[in-house]
C-alpha cells in the first residue's frame, strides 16, 4: 500500500496533503506519526471521566490534526464530537463517539498496513 | 486491338449463324406453305366431289320422296274412283273429285288420251311439253313425272300413272291419269337454291331446256337452255374447246345408261364444279353447280389465316431469336471486356512489378555502389582522418537510405502476404506529434519551409492504436509534403477530434497535412495508392523513394479501419486527411489543473489561438488572446496600468511584422508579464541563440496539447511561488518565532513547514510556557508569536492577554491565532484579546508566511 492508496482507503484527501507538504515525503512522515498522537485517547478518557473541558480540548486538537493531515473522513467525525462538546452536550458527544472510534480504529489499521509495506 | 478483333470475330460468327437460322426459318415456312397449298387444292377437289355427289344424292332422294308421296296419293285416287265404275260425266262424281283434289293440293287432275293430249277433270286445260316421253313410260306401265303448260304459258309439274277411264267427251279411253302441282313446290320443298348454301341447282331436260331454273347467286339471266349457257360460260381447258366440252356433256346426258356427269370447269366468273345426275321417274337431270369462288374464298381465308398465323409464329420465333442473339452477344462482349480488363490489369501489374524490380535494383545498387566505392576510398586514405570521416558520413547516409528502401520493400511484402498486423497500445498523441515534428524538422529546415502544427478540439490525448504504424503513416504523408513542396513553401499539420459514431469509448481523430506544393493531377490521385506505381518518372527520379510509401500508408489506414481523403490541384498543393476512430484511454485529465493564473497569448494564426485558449480555459487558466506582437504589448501595458501582471505570456516565435524575440523584448519593458515563453513548432536547437536572450524565460513546443500546456506552464507558475518564497526566505531567514502548540504532531508539522522558509521556530507547550518564554527573552528576540487557542494550563486567549498586559517594550509583538475554529465570533474574540491576525487550520504555509511577513515588515 502506498500513501495514495492509504488516502483512498481512509477517504482522505491525498491531493491536498501532498500540496500542503510539497510532496509525499513529509506527508508520509506525519501520517506514520499519527498513531502516537495522544489526543484521541485523551478524548476517550475525558469522556469516560465526564471532564467536559478536557474532552472539548482533546476533540478540538484531534480535529486540528485531522485537518493538517487531510484525514477528511475522520475530521468529519471529530468535528461532530467537538461541536457537541463546545455546546456542553456530553450525552450527544458520547452518542457520536462510537462512529469516531470506528473511523479512528480503521485509520490506525490503515497506517499500520502502510507502515508494514514500507 | 485484340478486343476489337475478337469482338469482330464473335460478331461475324453470330451474324452468319443468325442469317442462316433466319434463312432456314423462312425456307421451312415457305415449303410448308407451298405443300399445304398444293395438297389443299387436291383436297378441295376431292371434298368438292364428295360434297357434290352427296348433295346431288340428297336432292334426288328428296325429289323421289316428294314425287313418290304424290304418286301414292294419285294411286289412292285411282283406287277410290275405280276406272271401271266411275262415271266422269256425272256431276256429283266430278264435284267429289274436285274436293278430293283440293284436299290433296292437286291444282289439276287430267286424263291423257293415247295421242298425248290432255282432257281436264279438275282445273284448266294443260298441254304436255313432251307427250312422247310420257306415253313411252305409260306404255311400259311406268309412273312418270313430266311438265306441262297452261294457256297462259305457266309451267306445271305433272305426275301420272296408267289408268283407263272412260273419257267424258266420249273419245274413248284414257291411257293415264295425271295430277299437277306448281313447279315452285318442287323448288321450295327441295330448296334447290338456298342462299346460304354453297351450291345451286337446276332441273333440265335431256336436251338442255330448263324444267326448273334457279337464278344464279348474281341473278344473271341464264337463257332457256342449259347447254347454251354452258357454252357461253365455260372456258376451254384440258386441251378441249368449249364446244367439245359441251358435246361431251350433251353426249353423257343423252345416253340414259351413262347417268352421271361430274366435271371441274373454268368458267368466266371463276372455277365451278358441275354435277349432273338423272332424276327418277323423269327424263330430267338434276344439275348442281358449286361455284368455287365461294369455296375458294373460304379455303383462301383459311389459307390466309394459316399463313398469317404461320408468319406471326415465325416473327415471334425470329424476334425471340434476335433477342437471344443480342443478349448472348452483349453478354459475351461484356465477358470478353472483363477478361480483357483483367488481363490488362494483370499485365500492367506485372509490368509495374518488373519495372519496380528494375527500379529497385537500380535504387539499391546506387547507394550500394556508393558504399562500396566510399569504403574503398576510406581504405585508400586511412591515413587521412578527415577524408575517412567524410567517407564514413556518406556511407552512413547511404546505408540509412538503403535501409529505408529495404524496410519499405519488406513492409510491402508483408502487406502482400497478409502478414502485417497492428500492435495496439496506449499512445499519447501529443508525444507522437512531437516526435513527428522533431523527425521532419531537419528536412523542413533544409528547404526553408514553414511548418504550422495545430491541434484543436482534443477530446482524448491518449488513445489505443498502433503508434508505430500511425507514425509511419503520418511521416510518410508529411515527408511527401516536404518533398513535393518548393523551398519556402508552407506545410500545415492539423490534428483534431470529434465524437466517434462508433460509440462513447471511441474518438474520431482527424490528421490533416496540407501543403502549397506542386499538387497532383486527378489521374494521379486515383492511382496514388497502387503498389509499385510511380506516375511521373521525371519527378520521382529527382526524389528518393520506392513508390511503395502511399500503398503502405493506405494499407495501414485500412487496417486501422480509417480512411484517407485527398484534395489536390496541380500547382496549388495537396491536402491529405487521415480519419480514424480510436478507442480512448481513461485519463485523469481532471487532475490536470493549473493554479489560478492569467496567460497572454500572441500568435498570428487565429485558429491556433482559439484552440489554445479553449485548452487553457479547460486547464483553469485565464487567457487573453492577441494576434500580433503589437497587440500583445498593448494588452500587457493595459494590465500593468491596473497594477497587475500576466503570469505568463505565450508568444509565437514566427510572427509577421514583429517576431517573438522582438515582442518579448518590448514586453519586458512594459513589465506587464512575469514570464515570457516562446512557442514554435521548430526544432529547439534553432532557438538556441534566442535562449540566451534574457527576456525569454523558456520555450514551449507546438502543437499545444492540454498536457503540453500543463507540463510546460506549471514549472513557471510554481517557480513563481517558489521565487516569492525565495524572497520571503531571504527576509525571514533567522527570524525567531514562538509557536505555542500543545499537540506534538501539530507542532512537528508546523515546525517542519515553517522552518523550511528560514524562520527559527521555538515551541511553547502551552499558554503558560509561552508567556514565561516570552517574558524570559530579551526584548525583540521573538519577532512574532503563533498562538494555538486551545491549550491546557493556559489557553491562547489568556496567554495573549498576559503578554499584552506584561508591560514589556515588545508587548505589542505580532500574535497570530492558529485554530481549527474558523467562526466569525472566534475571529472577533481573537481581536478582542489583542491578537493581530487569525489563520485557520490546516496550516497553509504560504498564508502563514505572508501573514508573518506582513506583520513584521509592515
Amino acid at each position: 500500500m502506498n500513501l495514495k492508496e492509504f488516502y483512498e482507503k481512509t477517504e482522505g484527501n491525498y491531493g491536498s496533503v501532498t500540496t500542503r507538504f510539497g510532496g509525499e515525503k513529509l506527508a508520509l512522515k506525519f501520517t506514520l506519526k499519527f498513531p502516537d498522537d495522544p489526543s484521541f485517547s485523551q478524548l476517550e478518557k475525558a469522556l469516560g471521566e465526564g471532564d467536559e473541558e478536557s474532552a472539548f480540548r482533546a476533540a478540538h486538537t484531534l480535529k486540528g490534526v485531522c485537518q493538517n493531515l487531510s484525514f477528511d473522513s475522520l475530521y468529519v467525525c471529530a468535528y461532530a464530537v467537538c461541536e457537541a462538546l463546545r455546546s456542553g452536550n456530553m450525552d450527544e458527544a458520547r452518542r457520536l463517539f462510537p462512529r469516531l472510534n470506528d473511523k479512528y480504529v480503521a485509520t490506525i489499521d490503515a497506517v499500520n498496513q502502510l507502515k508494514a509495506t514500507l | 486491338m485484340t478486343v476489337c478483333k475478337r469482338e469482330y470475330n464473335t460478331r461475324k460468327f453470330l451474324i452468319i449463324t443468325f442469317v442462316e437460322m433466319f434463312a432456314m426459318c423462312i425456307a421451312l415456312v415457305g415449303i410448308v406453305l407451298y405443300y399445304t397449298q398444293k395438297y389443299n387444292d387436291a383436297t378441295v377437289n376431292t371434298v368438292g366431289d364428295i360434297y357434290m355427289e352427296e348433295m346431288s344424292a340428297q336432292l334426288t332422294n328428296h325429289f323421289d320422296t316428294i314425287i313418290g308421296f304424290k304418286m301414292d296419293q294419285l294411286h289412292s285416287a285411282v283406287a277410290e274412283y275405280d276406272p271401271e265404275t266411275t262415271d266422269l260425266t256425272d256431276q256429283t262424281m266430278l264435284a267429289s273429285l274436285q274436293s278430293y283434289a283440293a284436299l290433296r293440293s292437286f291444282d289439276h287432275m287430267t286424263l291423257c288420251r293415247s295421242d298425248g293430249t290432255l282432257l281436264p277433270i279438275v282445273g284448266e286445260q294443260l298441254t304436255l311439253s313432251y307427250p312422247r316421253y310420257l306415253l313411252q313410260s305409260i306404255d311400259k306401265g311406268e309412273e312418270k313425272v313430266t311438265s306441262a303448260t297452261n294457256a297462259a304459258g305457266e309451267k306445271w309439274l305433272l305426275f301420272g300413272i296408267p289408268a283407263k277411264y272412260i273419257l267424258p267427251d266420249g273419245s274413248g279411253e284414257s291411257v293415264a291419269i295425271l295430277a299437277s302441282m306448281p313447279l315452285d313446290y318442287i323448288n321450295d320443298s327441295m330448296s334447290l337454291y338456298a342462299s346460304e348454301a354453297l351450291t345451286y341447282s337446276h332441273i333440265i331436260q335431256r336436251d338442255g331446256t330448263y324444267v326448273v331454273k334457279n337464278n344464279t347467286p348474281n341473278n344473271i339471266d341464264t337463257g332457256d337452255n342449259f347447254f347454251n349457257r354452258f357454252r357461253e360460260q365455260t372456258l376451254p381447258q384440258g386441251g378441249k374447246s368449249t364446244q367439245e366440252l359441251a358435246d361431251e356433256l350433251k353426249a353423257t346426258l343423252a345416253d340414259p345408261d351413262k347417268g352421271v356427269y361430274s366435271a371441274m370447269l373454268n368458267a368466266i366468273d371463276g372455277r365451278r364444279h358441275i354435277y349432273c345426275s338423272p332424276l327418277p321417274h323423269t327424263e330430267w337431270y338434276l344439275v348442281t353447280v358449286m361455284p368455287y369462288s365461294t369455296l375458294d374464298q373460304t379455303v383462301l381465308e383459311l389459307a390466309t389465316k394459316r399463313t398469317i398465323t404461320t408468319v406471326l409464329i415465325l416473327s415471334v420465333l425470329l424476334a425471340n431469336l434476335i433477342i437471344i442473339y443480342q443478349m448472348y452477344f452483349s453478354m459475351s462482349r461484356k465477358q470478353m471486356q472483363r477478361l480483357e480488363a483483367a488481363r490488362n490489369e494483370a499485365e500492367h501489374a506485372n509490368m509495374a512489378k518488373s519495372e519496380f524490380l528494375s527500379n529497385m535494383s537500380h535504387d539499391i545498387r546506387t547507394p550500394m555502389n556508393g558504399i562500396a566505392g566510399l569504403t574503398a576510398i576510406a581504405i585508400a586514405n586511412k591515413d587521412n582522418p578527415a577524408m575517412v570521416q567524410d567517407c564514413l558520413n556518406k556511407i552512413s547516409r547511404s546505408s540509412k537510405h538503403l535501409l529505408g528502401l529495404i524496410n519499405d520493400v519488406l513492409d510491402m511484402s508483408k502487406i502482400e502476404s497478409g502478414k502485417m498486423t497492428l500492435h495496439t497500445t496506449a499512445v499519447s498523441l501529443r508525444e507522437m506529434i512531437d516526435s513527428l515534428v522533431n523527425i521532419i524538422q531537419p528536412q523542413i529546415k533544409i528547404k526553408k519551409q514553414h511548418l504550422h502544427v495545430t491541434v484543436r478540439d482534443i477530446i482524448a490525448e491518449t488513445v489505443m492504436c498502433d503508434g508505430v504504424r500511425l507514425n509511419q503513416v503520418l511521416l510518410n504523408i508529411l515527408s511527401n509534403a516536404n518533398k513535393y513542396t518548393q523551398d519556402n513553401g508552407t506545410i500545415s499539420v492539423c490534428m483534431s477530434q470529434a465524437p466517434s459514431p462508433k460509440g462513447e469509448n471511441y474518438v474520431r481523430t482527424f490528421f490533416s497535412v496540407k501543403d502549397n506544393g506542386i499538387g497532383m493531377s486527378r489521374e494521379f490521385v486515383d492511382k496514388i495508392f497502387n503498389s509499385f506505381v510511380r506516375e511521373d518518372n521525371a519527378r520521382v527520379n529527382k526524389t528518393e523513394g520506392t513508390g511503395l510509401g502511399m500503398a503502405i500508408t493506405k494499407y495501414i489506414v485500412d487496417a486501422m479501419g480509417g480512411t484517407i481523403d485527398i484534395e489536390s490541384q496541380p500547382g496549388k498543393g495537396s491536402e491529405f486527411i487521415v480519419t480514424a476512430d480510436f478507442p480512448t484511454v481513461n485519463e485523469n485529465s481532471a487532475e490536470m489543473k493549473l493554479p489560478p493564473c492569467t496567460i497572454l497569448l500572441a500568435d498570428n494564426d487565429t485558429d491556433f489561438c482559439d484552440a489554445a485558449r479553449d485548452t487553457l480555459l479547460s486547464l483553469g487558466a485565464r487567457a487573453d488572446v492577441t494576434y500580433s506582437g503589437k497587440d500583445a504589448i498593448s494588452a500587457a501595458k493595459k494590465l500593468h496600468g491596473e497594477d497587475r501582471q500576466y503570469d505568463i505570456a505565450l508568444i509565437d516565435w514566427h510572427m509577421p511584422n514583429m517576431n517573438g524575440v522582438e515582442t518579448a523584448k518590448m514586453l519586458r519593458e512594459t513589465s506587464g508579464c512575469r514570464h515570457i515563453l516562446l512557442m514554435s513548432a521548430a526544432d529547439r536547437s534553432d532557438m538556441e541563440e534566442d535562449a540566451k536572450n534574457e527576456d525569454i524565460s523558456g520555450f514551449i513546443a507546438k502543437p499545444l496539447f492540454r498536457s503540453t500546456l500543463y507540463y510546460g506552464l506549471l514549472p513557471f507558475l510554481q517557480e513563481n511561488t517558489q521565487a516569492e518564497q525565495h524572497d520571503e526566505q531571504e527576509r525571514l531567514k533567522g527570524v525567531k518565532v514562538l509557536l505555542a502548540e500543545d499537540n506534538d504532531l501539530n507542532w512537528e508539522i508546523a515546525y517542519e513547514l515553517l522552518s523550511a522558509s528560514g524562520l527559527e521556530i521555538e515551541r511553547a507547550e502551552n499558554g503558560k510556557i509561552c508567556v514565561d518564554k516570552f517574558n524570559a527573552s530579551p526584548a525583540g528576540y521573538y519577532r512574532a508569536i503563533l498562538m494555538d487557542l486551545r491549550m491546557p494550563e493556559m489557553n491562547g486567549y489568556e496567554a495573549t492577554e498576559a503578554i499584552r498586559k506584561g508591560g514589556r517594550d515588545d508587548c505589542d509583538v505580532p500574535i497570530i491565532a492558529m485554530t481549527a475554529d474558523a467562526f466569525a465570533e472566534d475571529i472577533q474574540k481573537c481581536r478582542d484579546y489583542g491578537m493581530n491576525a487569525h489563520i485557520a487550520k490546516p496550516i497553509d504555509t504560504a498564508e502563514v508566511l505572508r501573514c508573518i511577513e506582513k506583520l513584521i515588515f509592515k
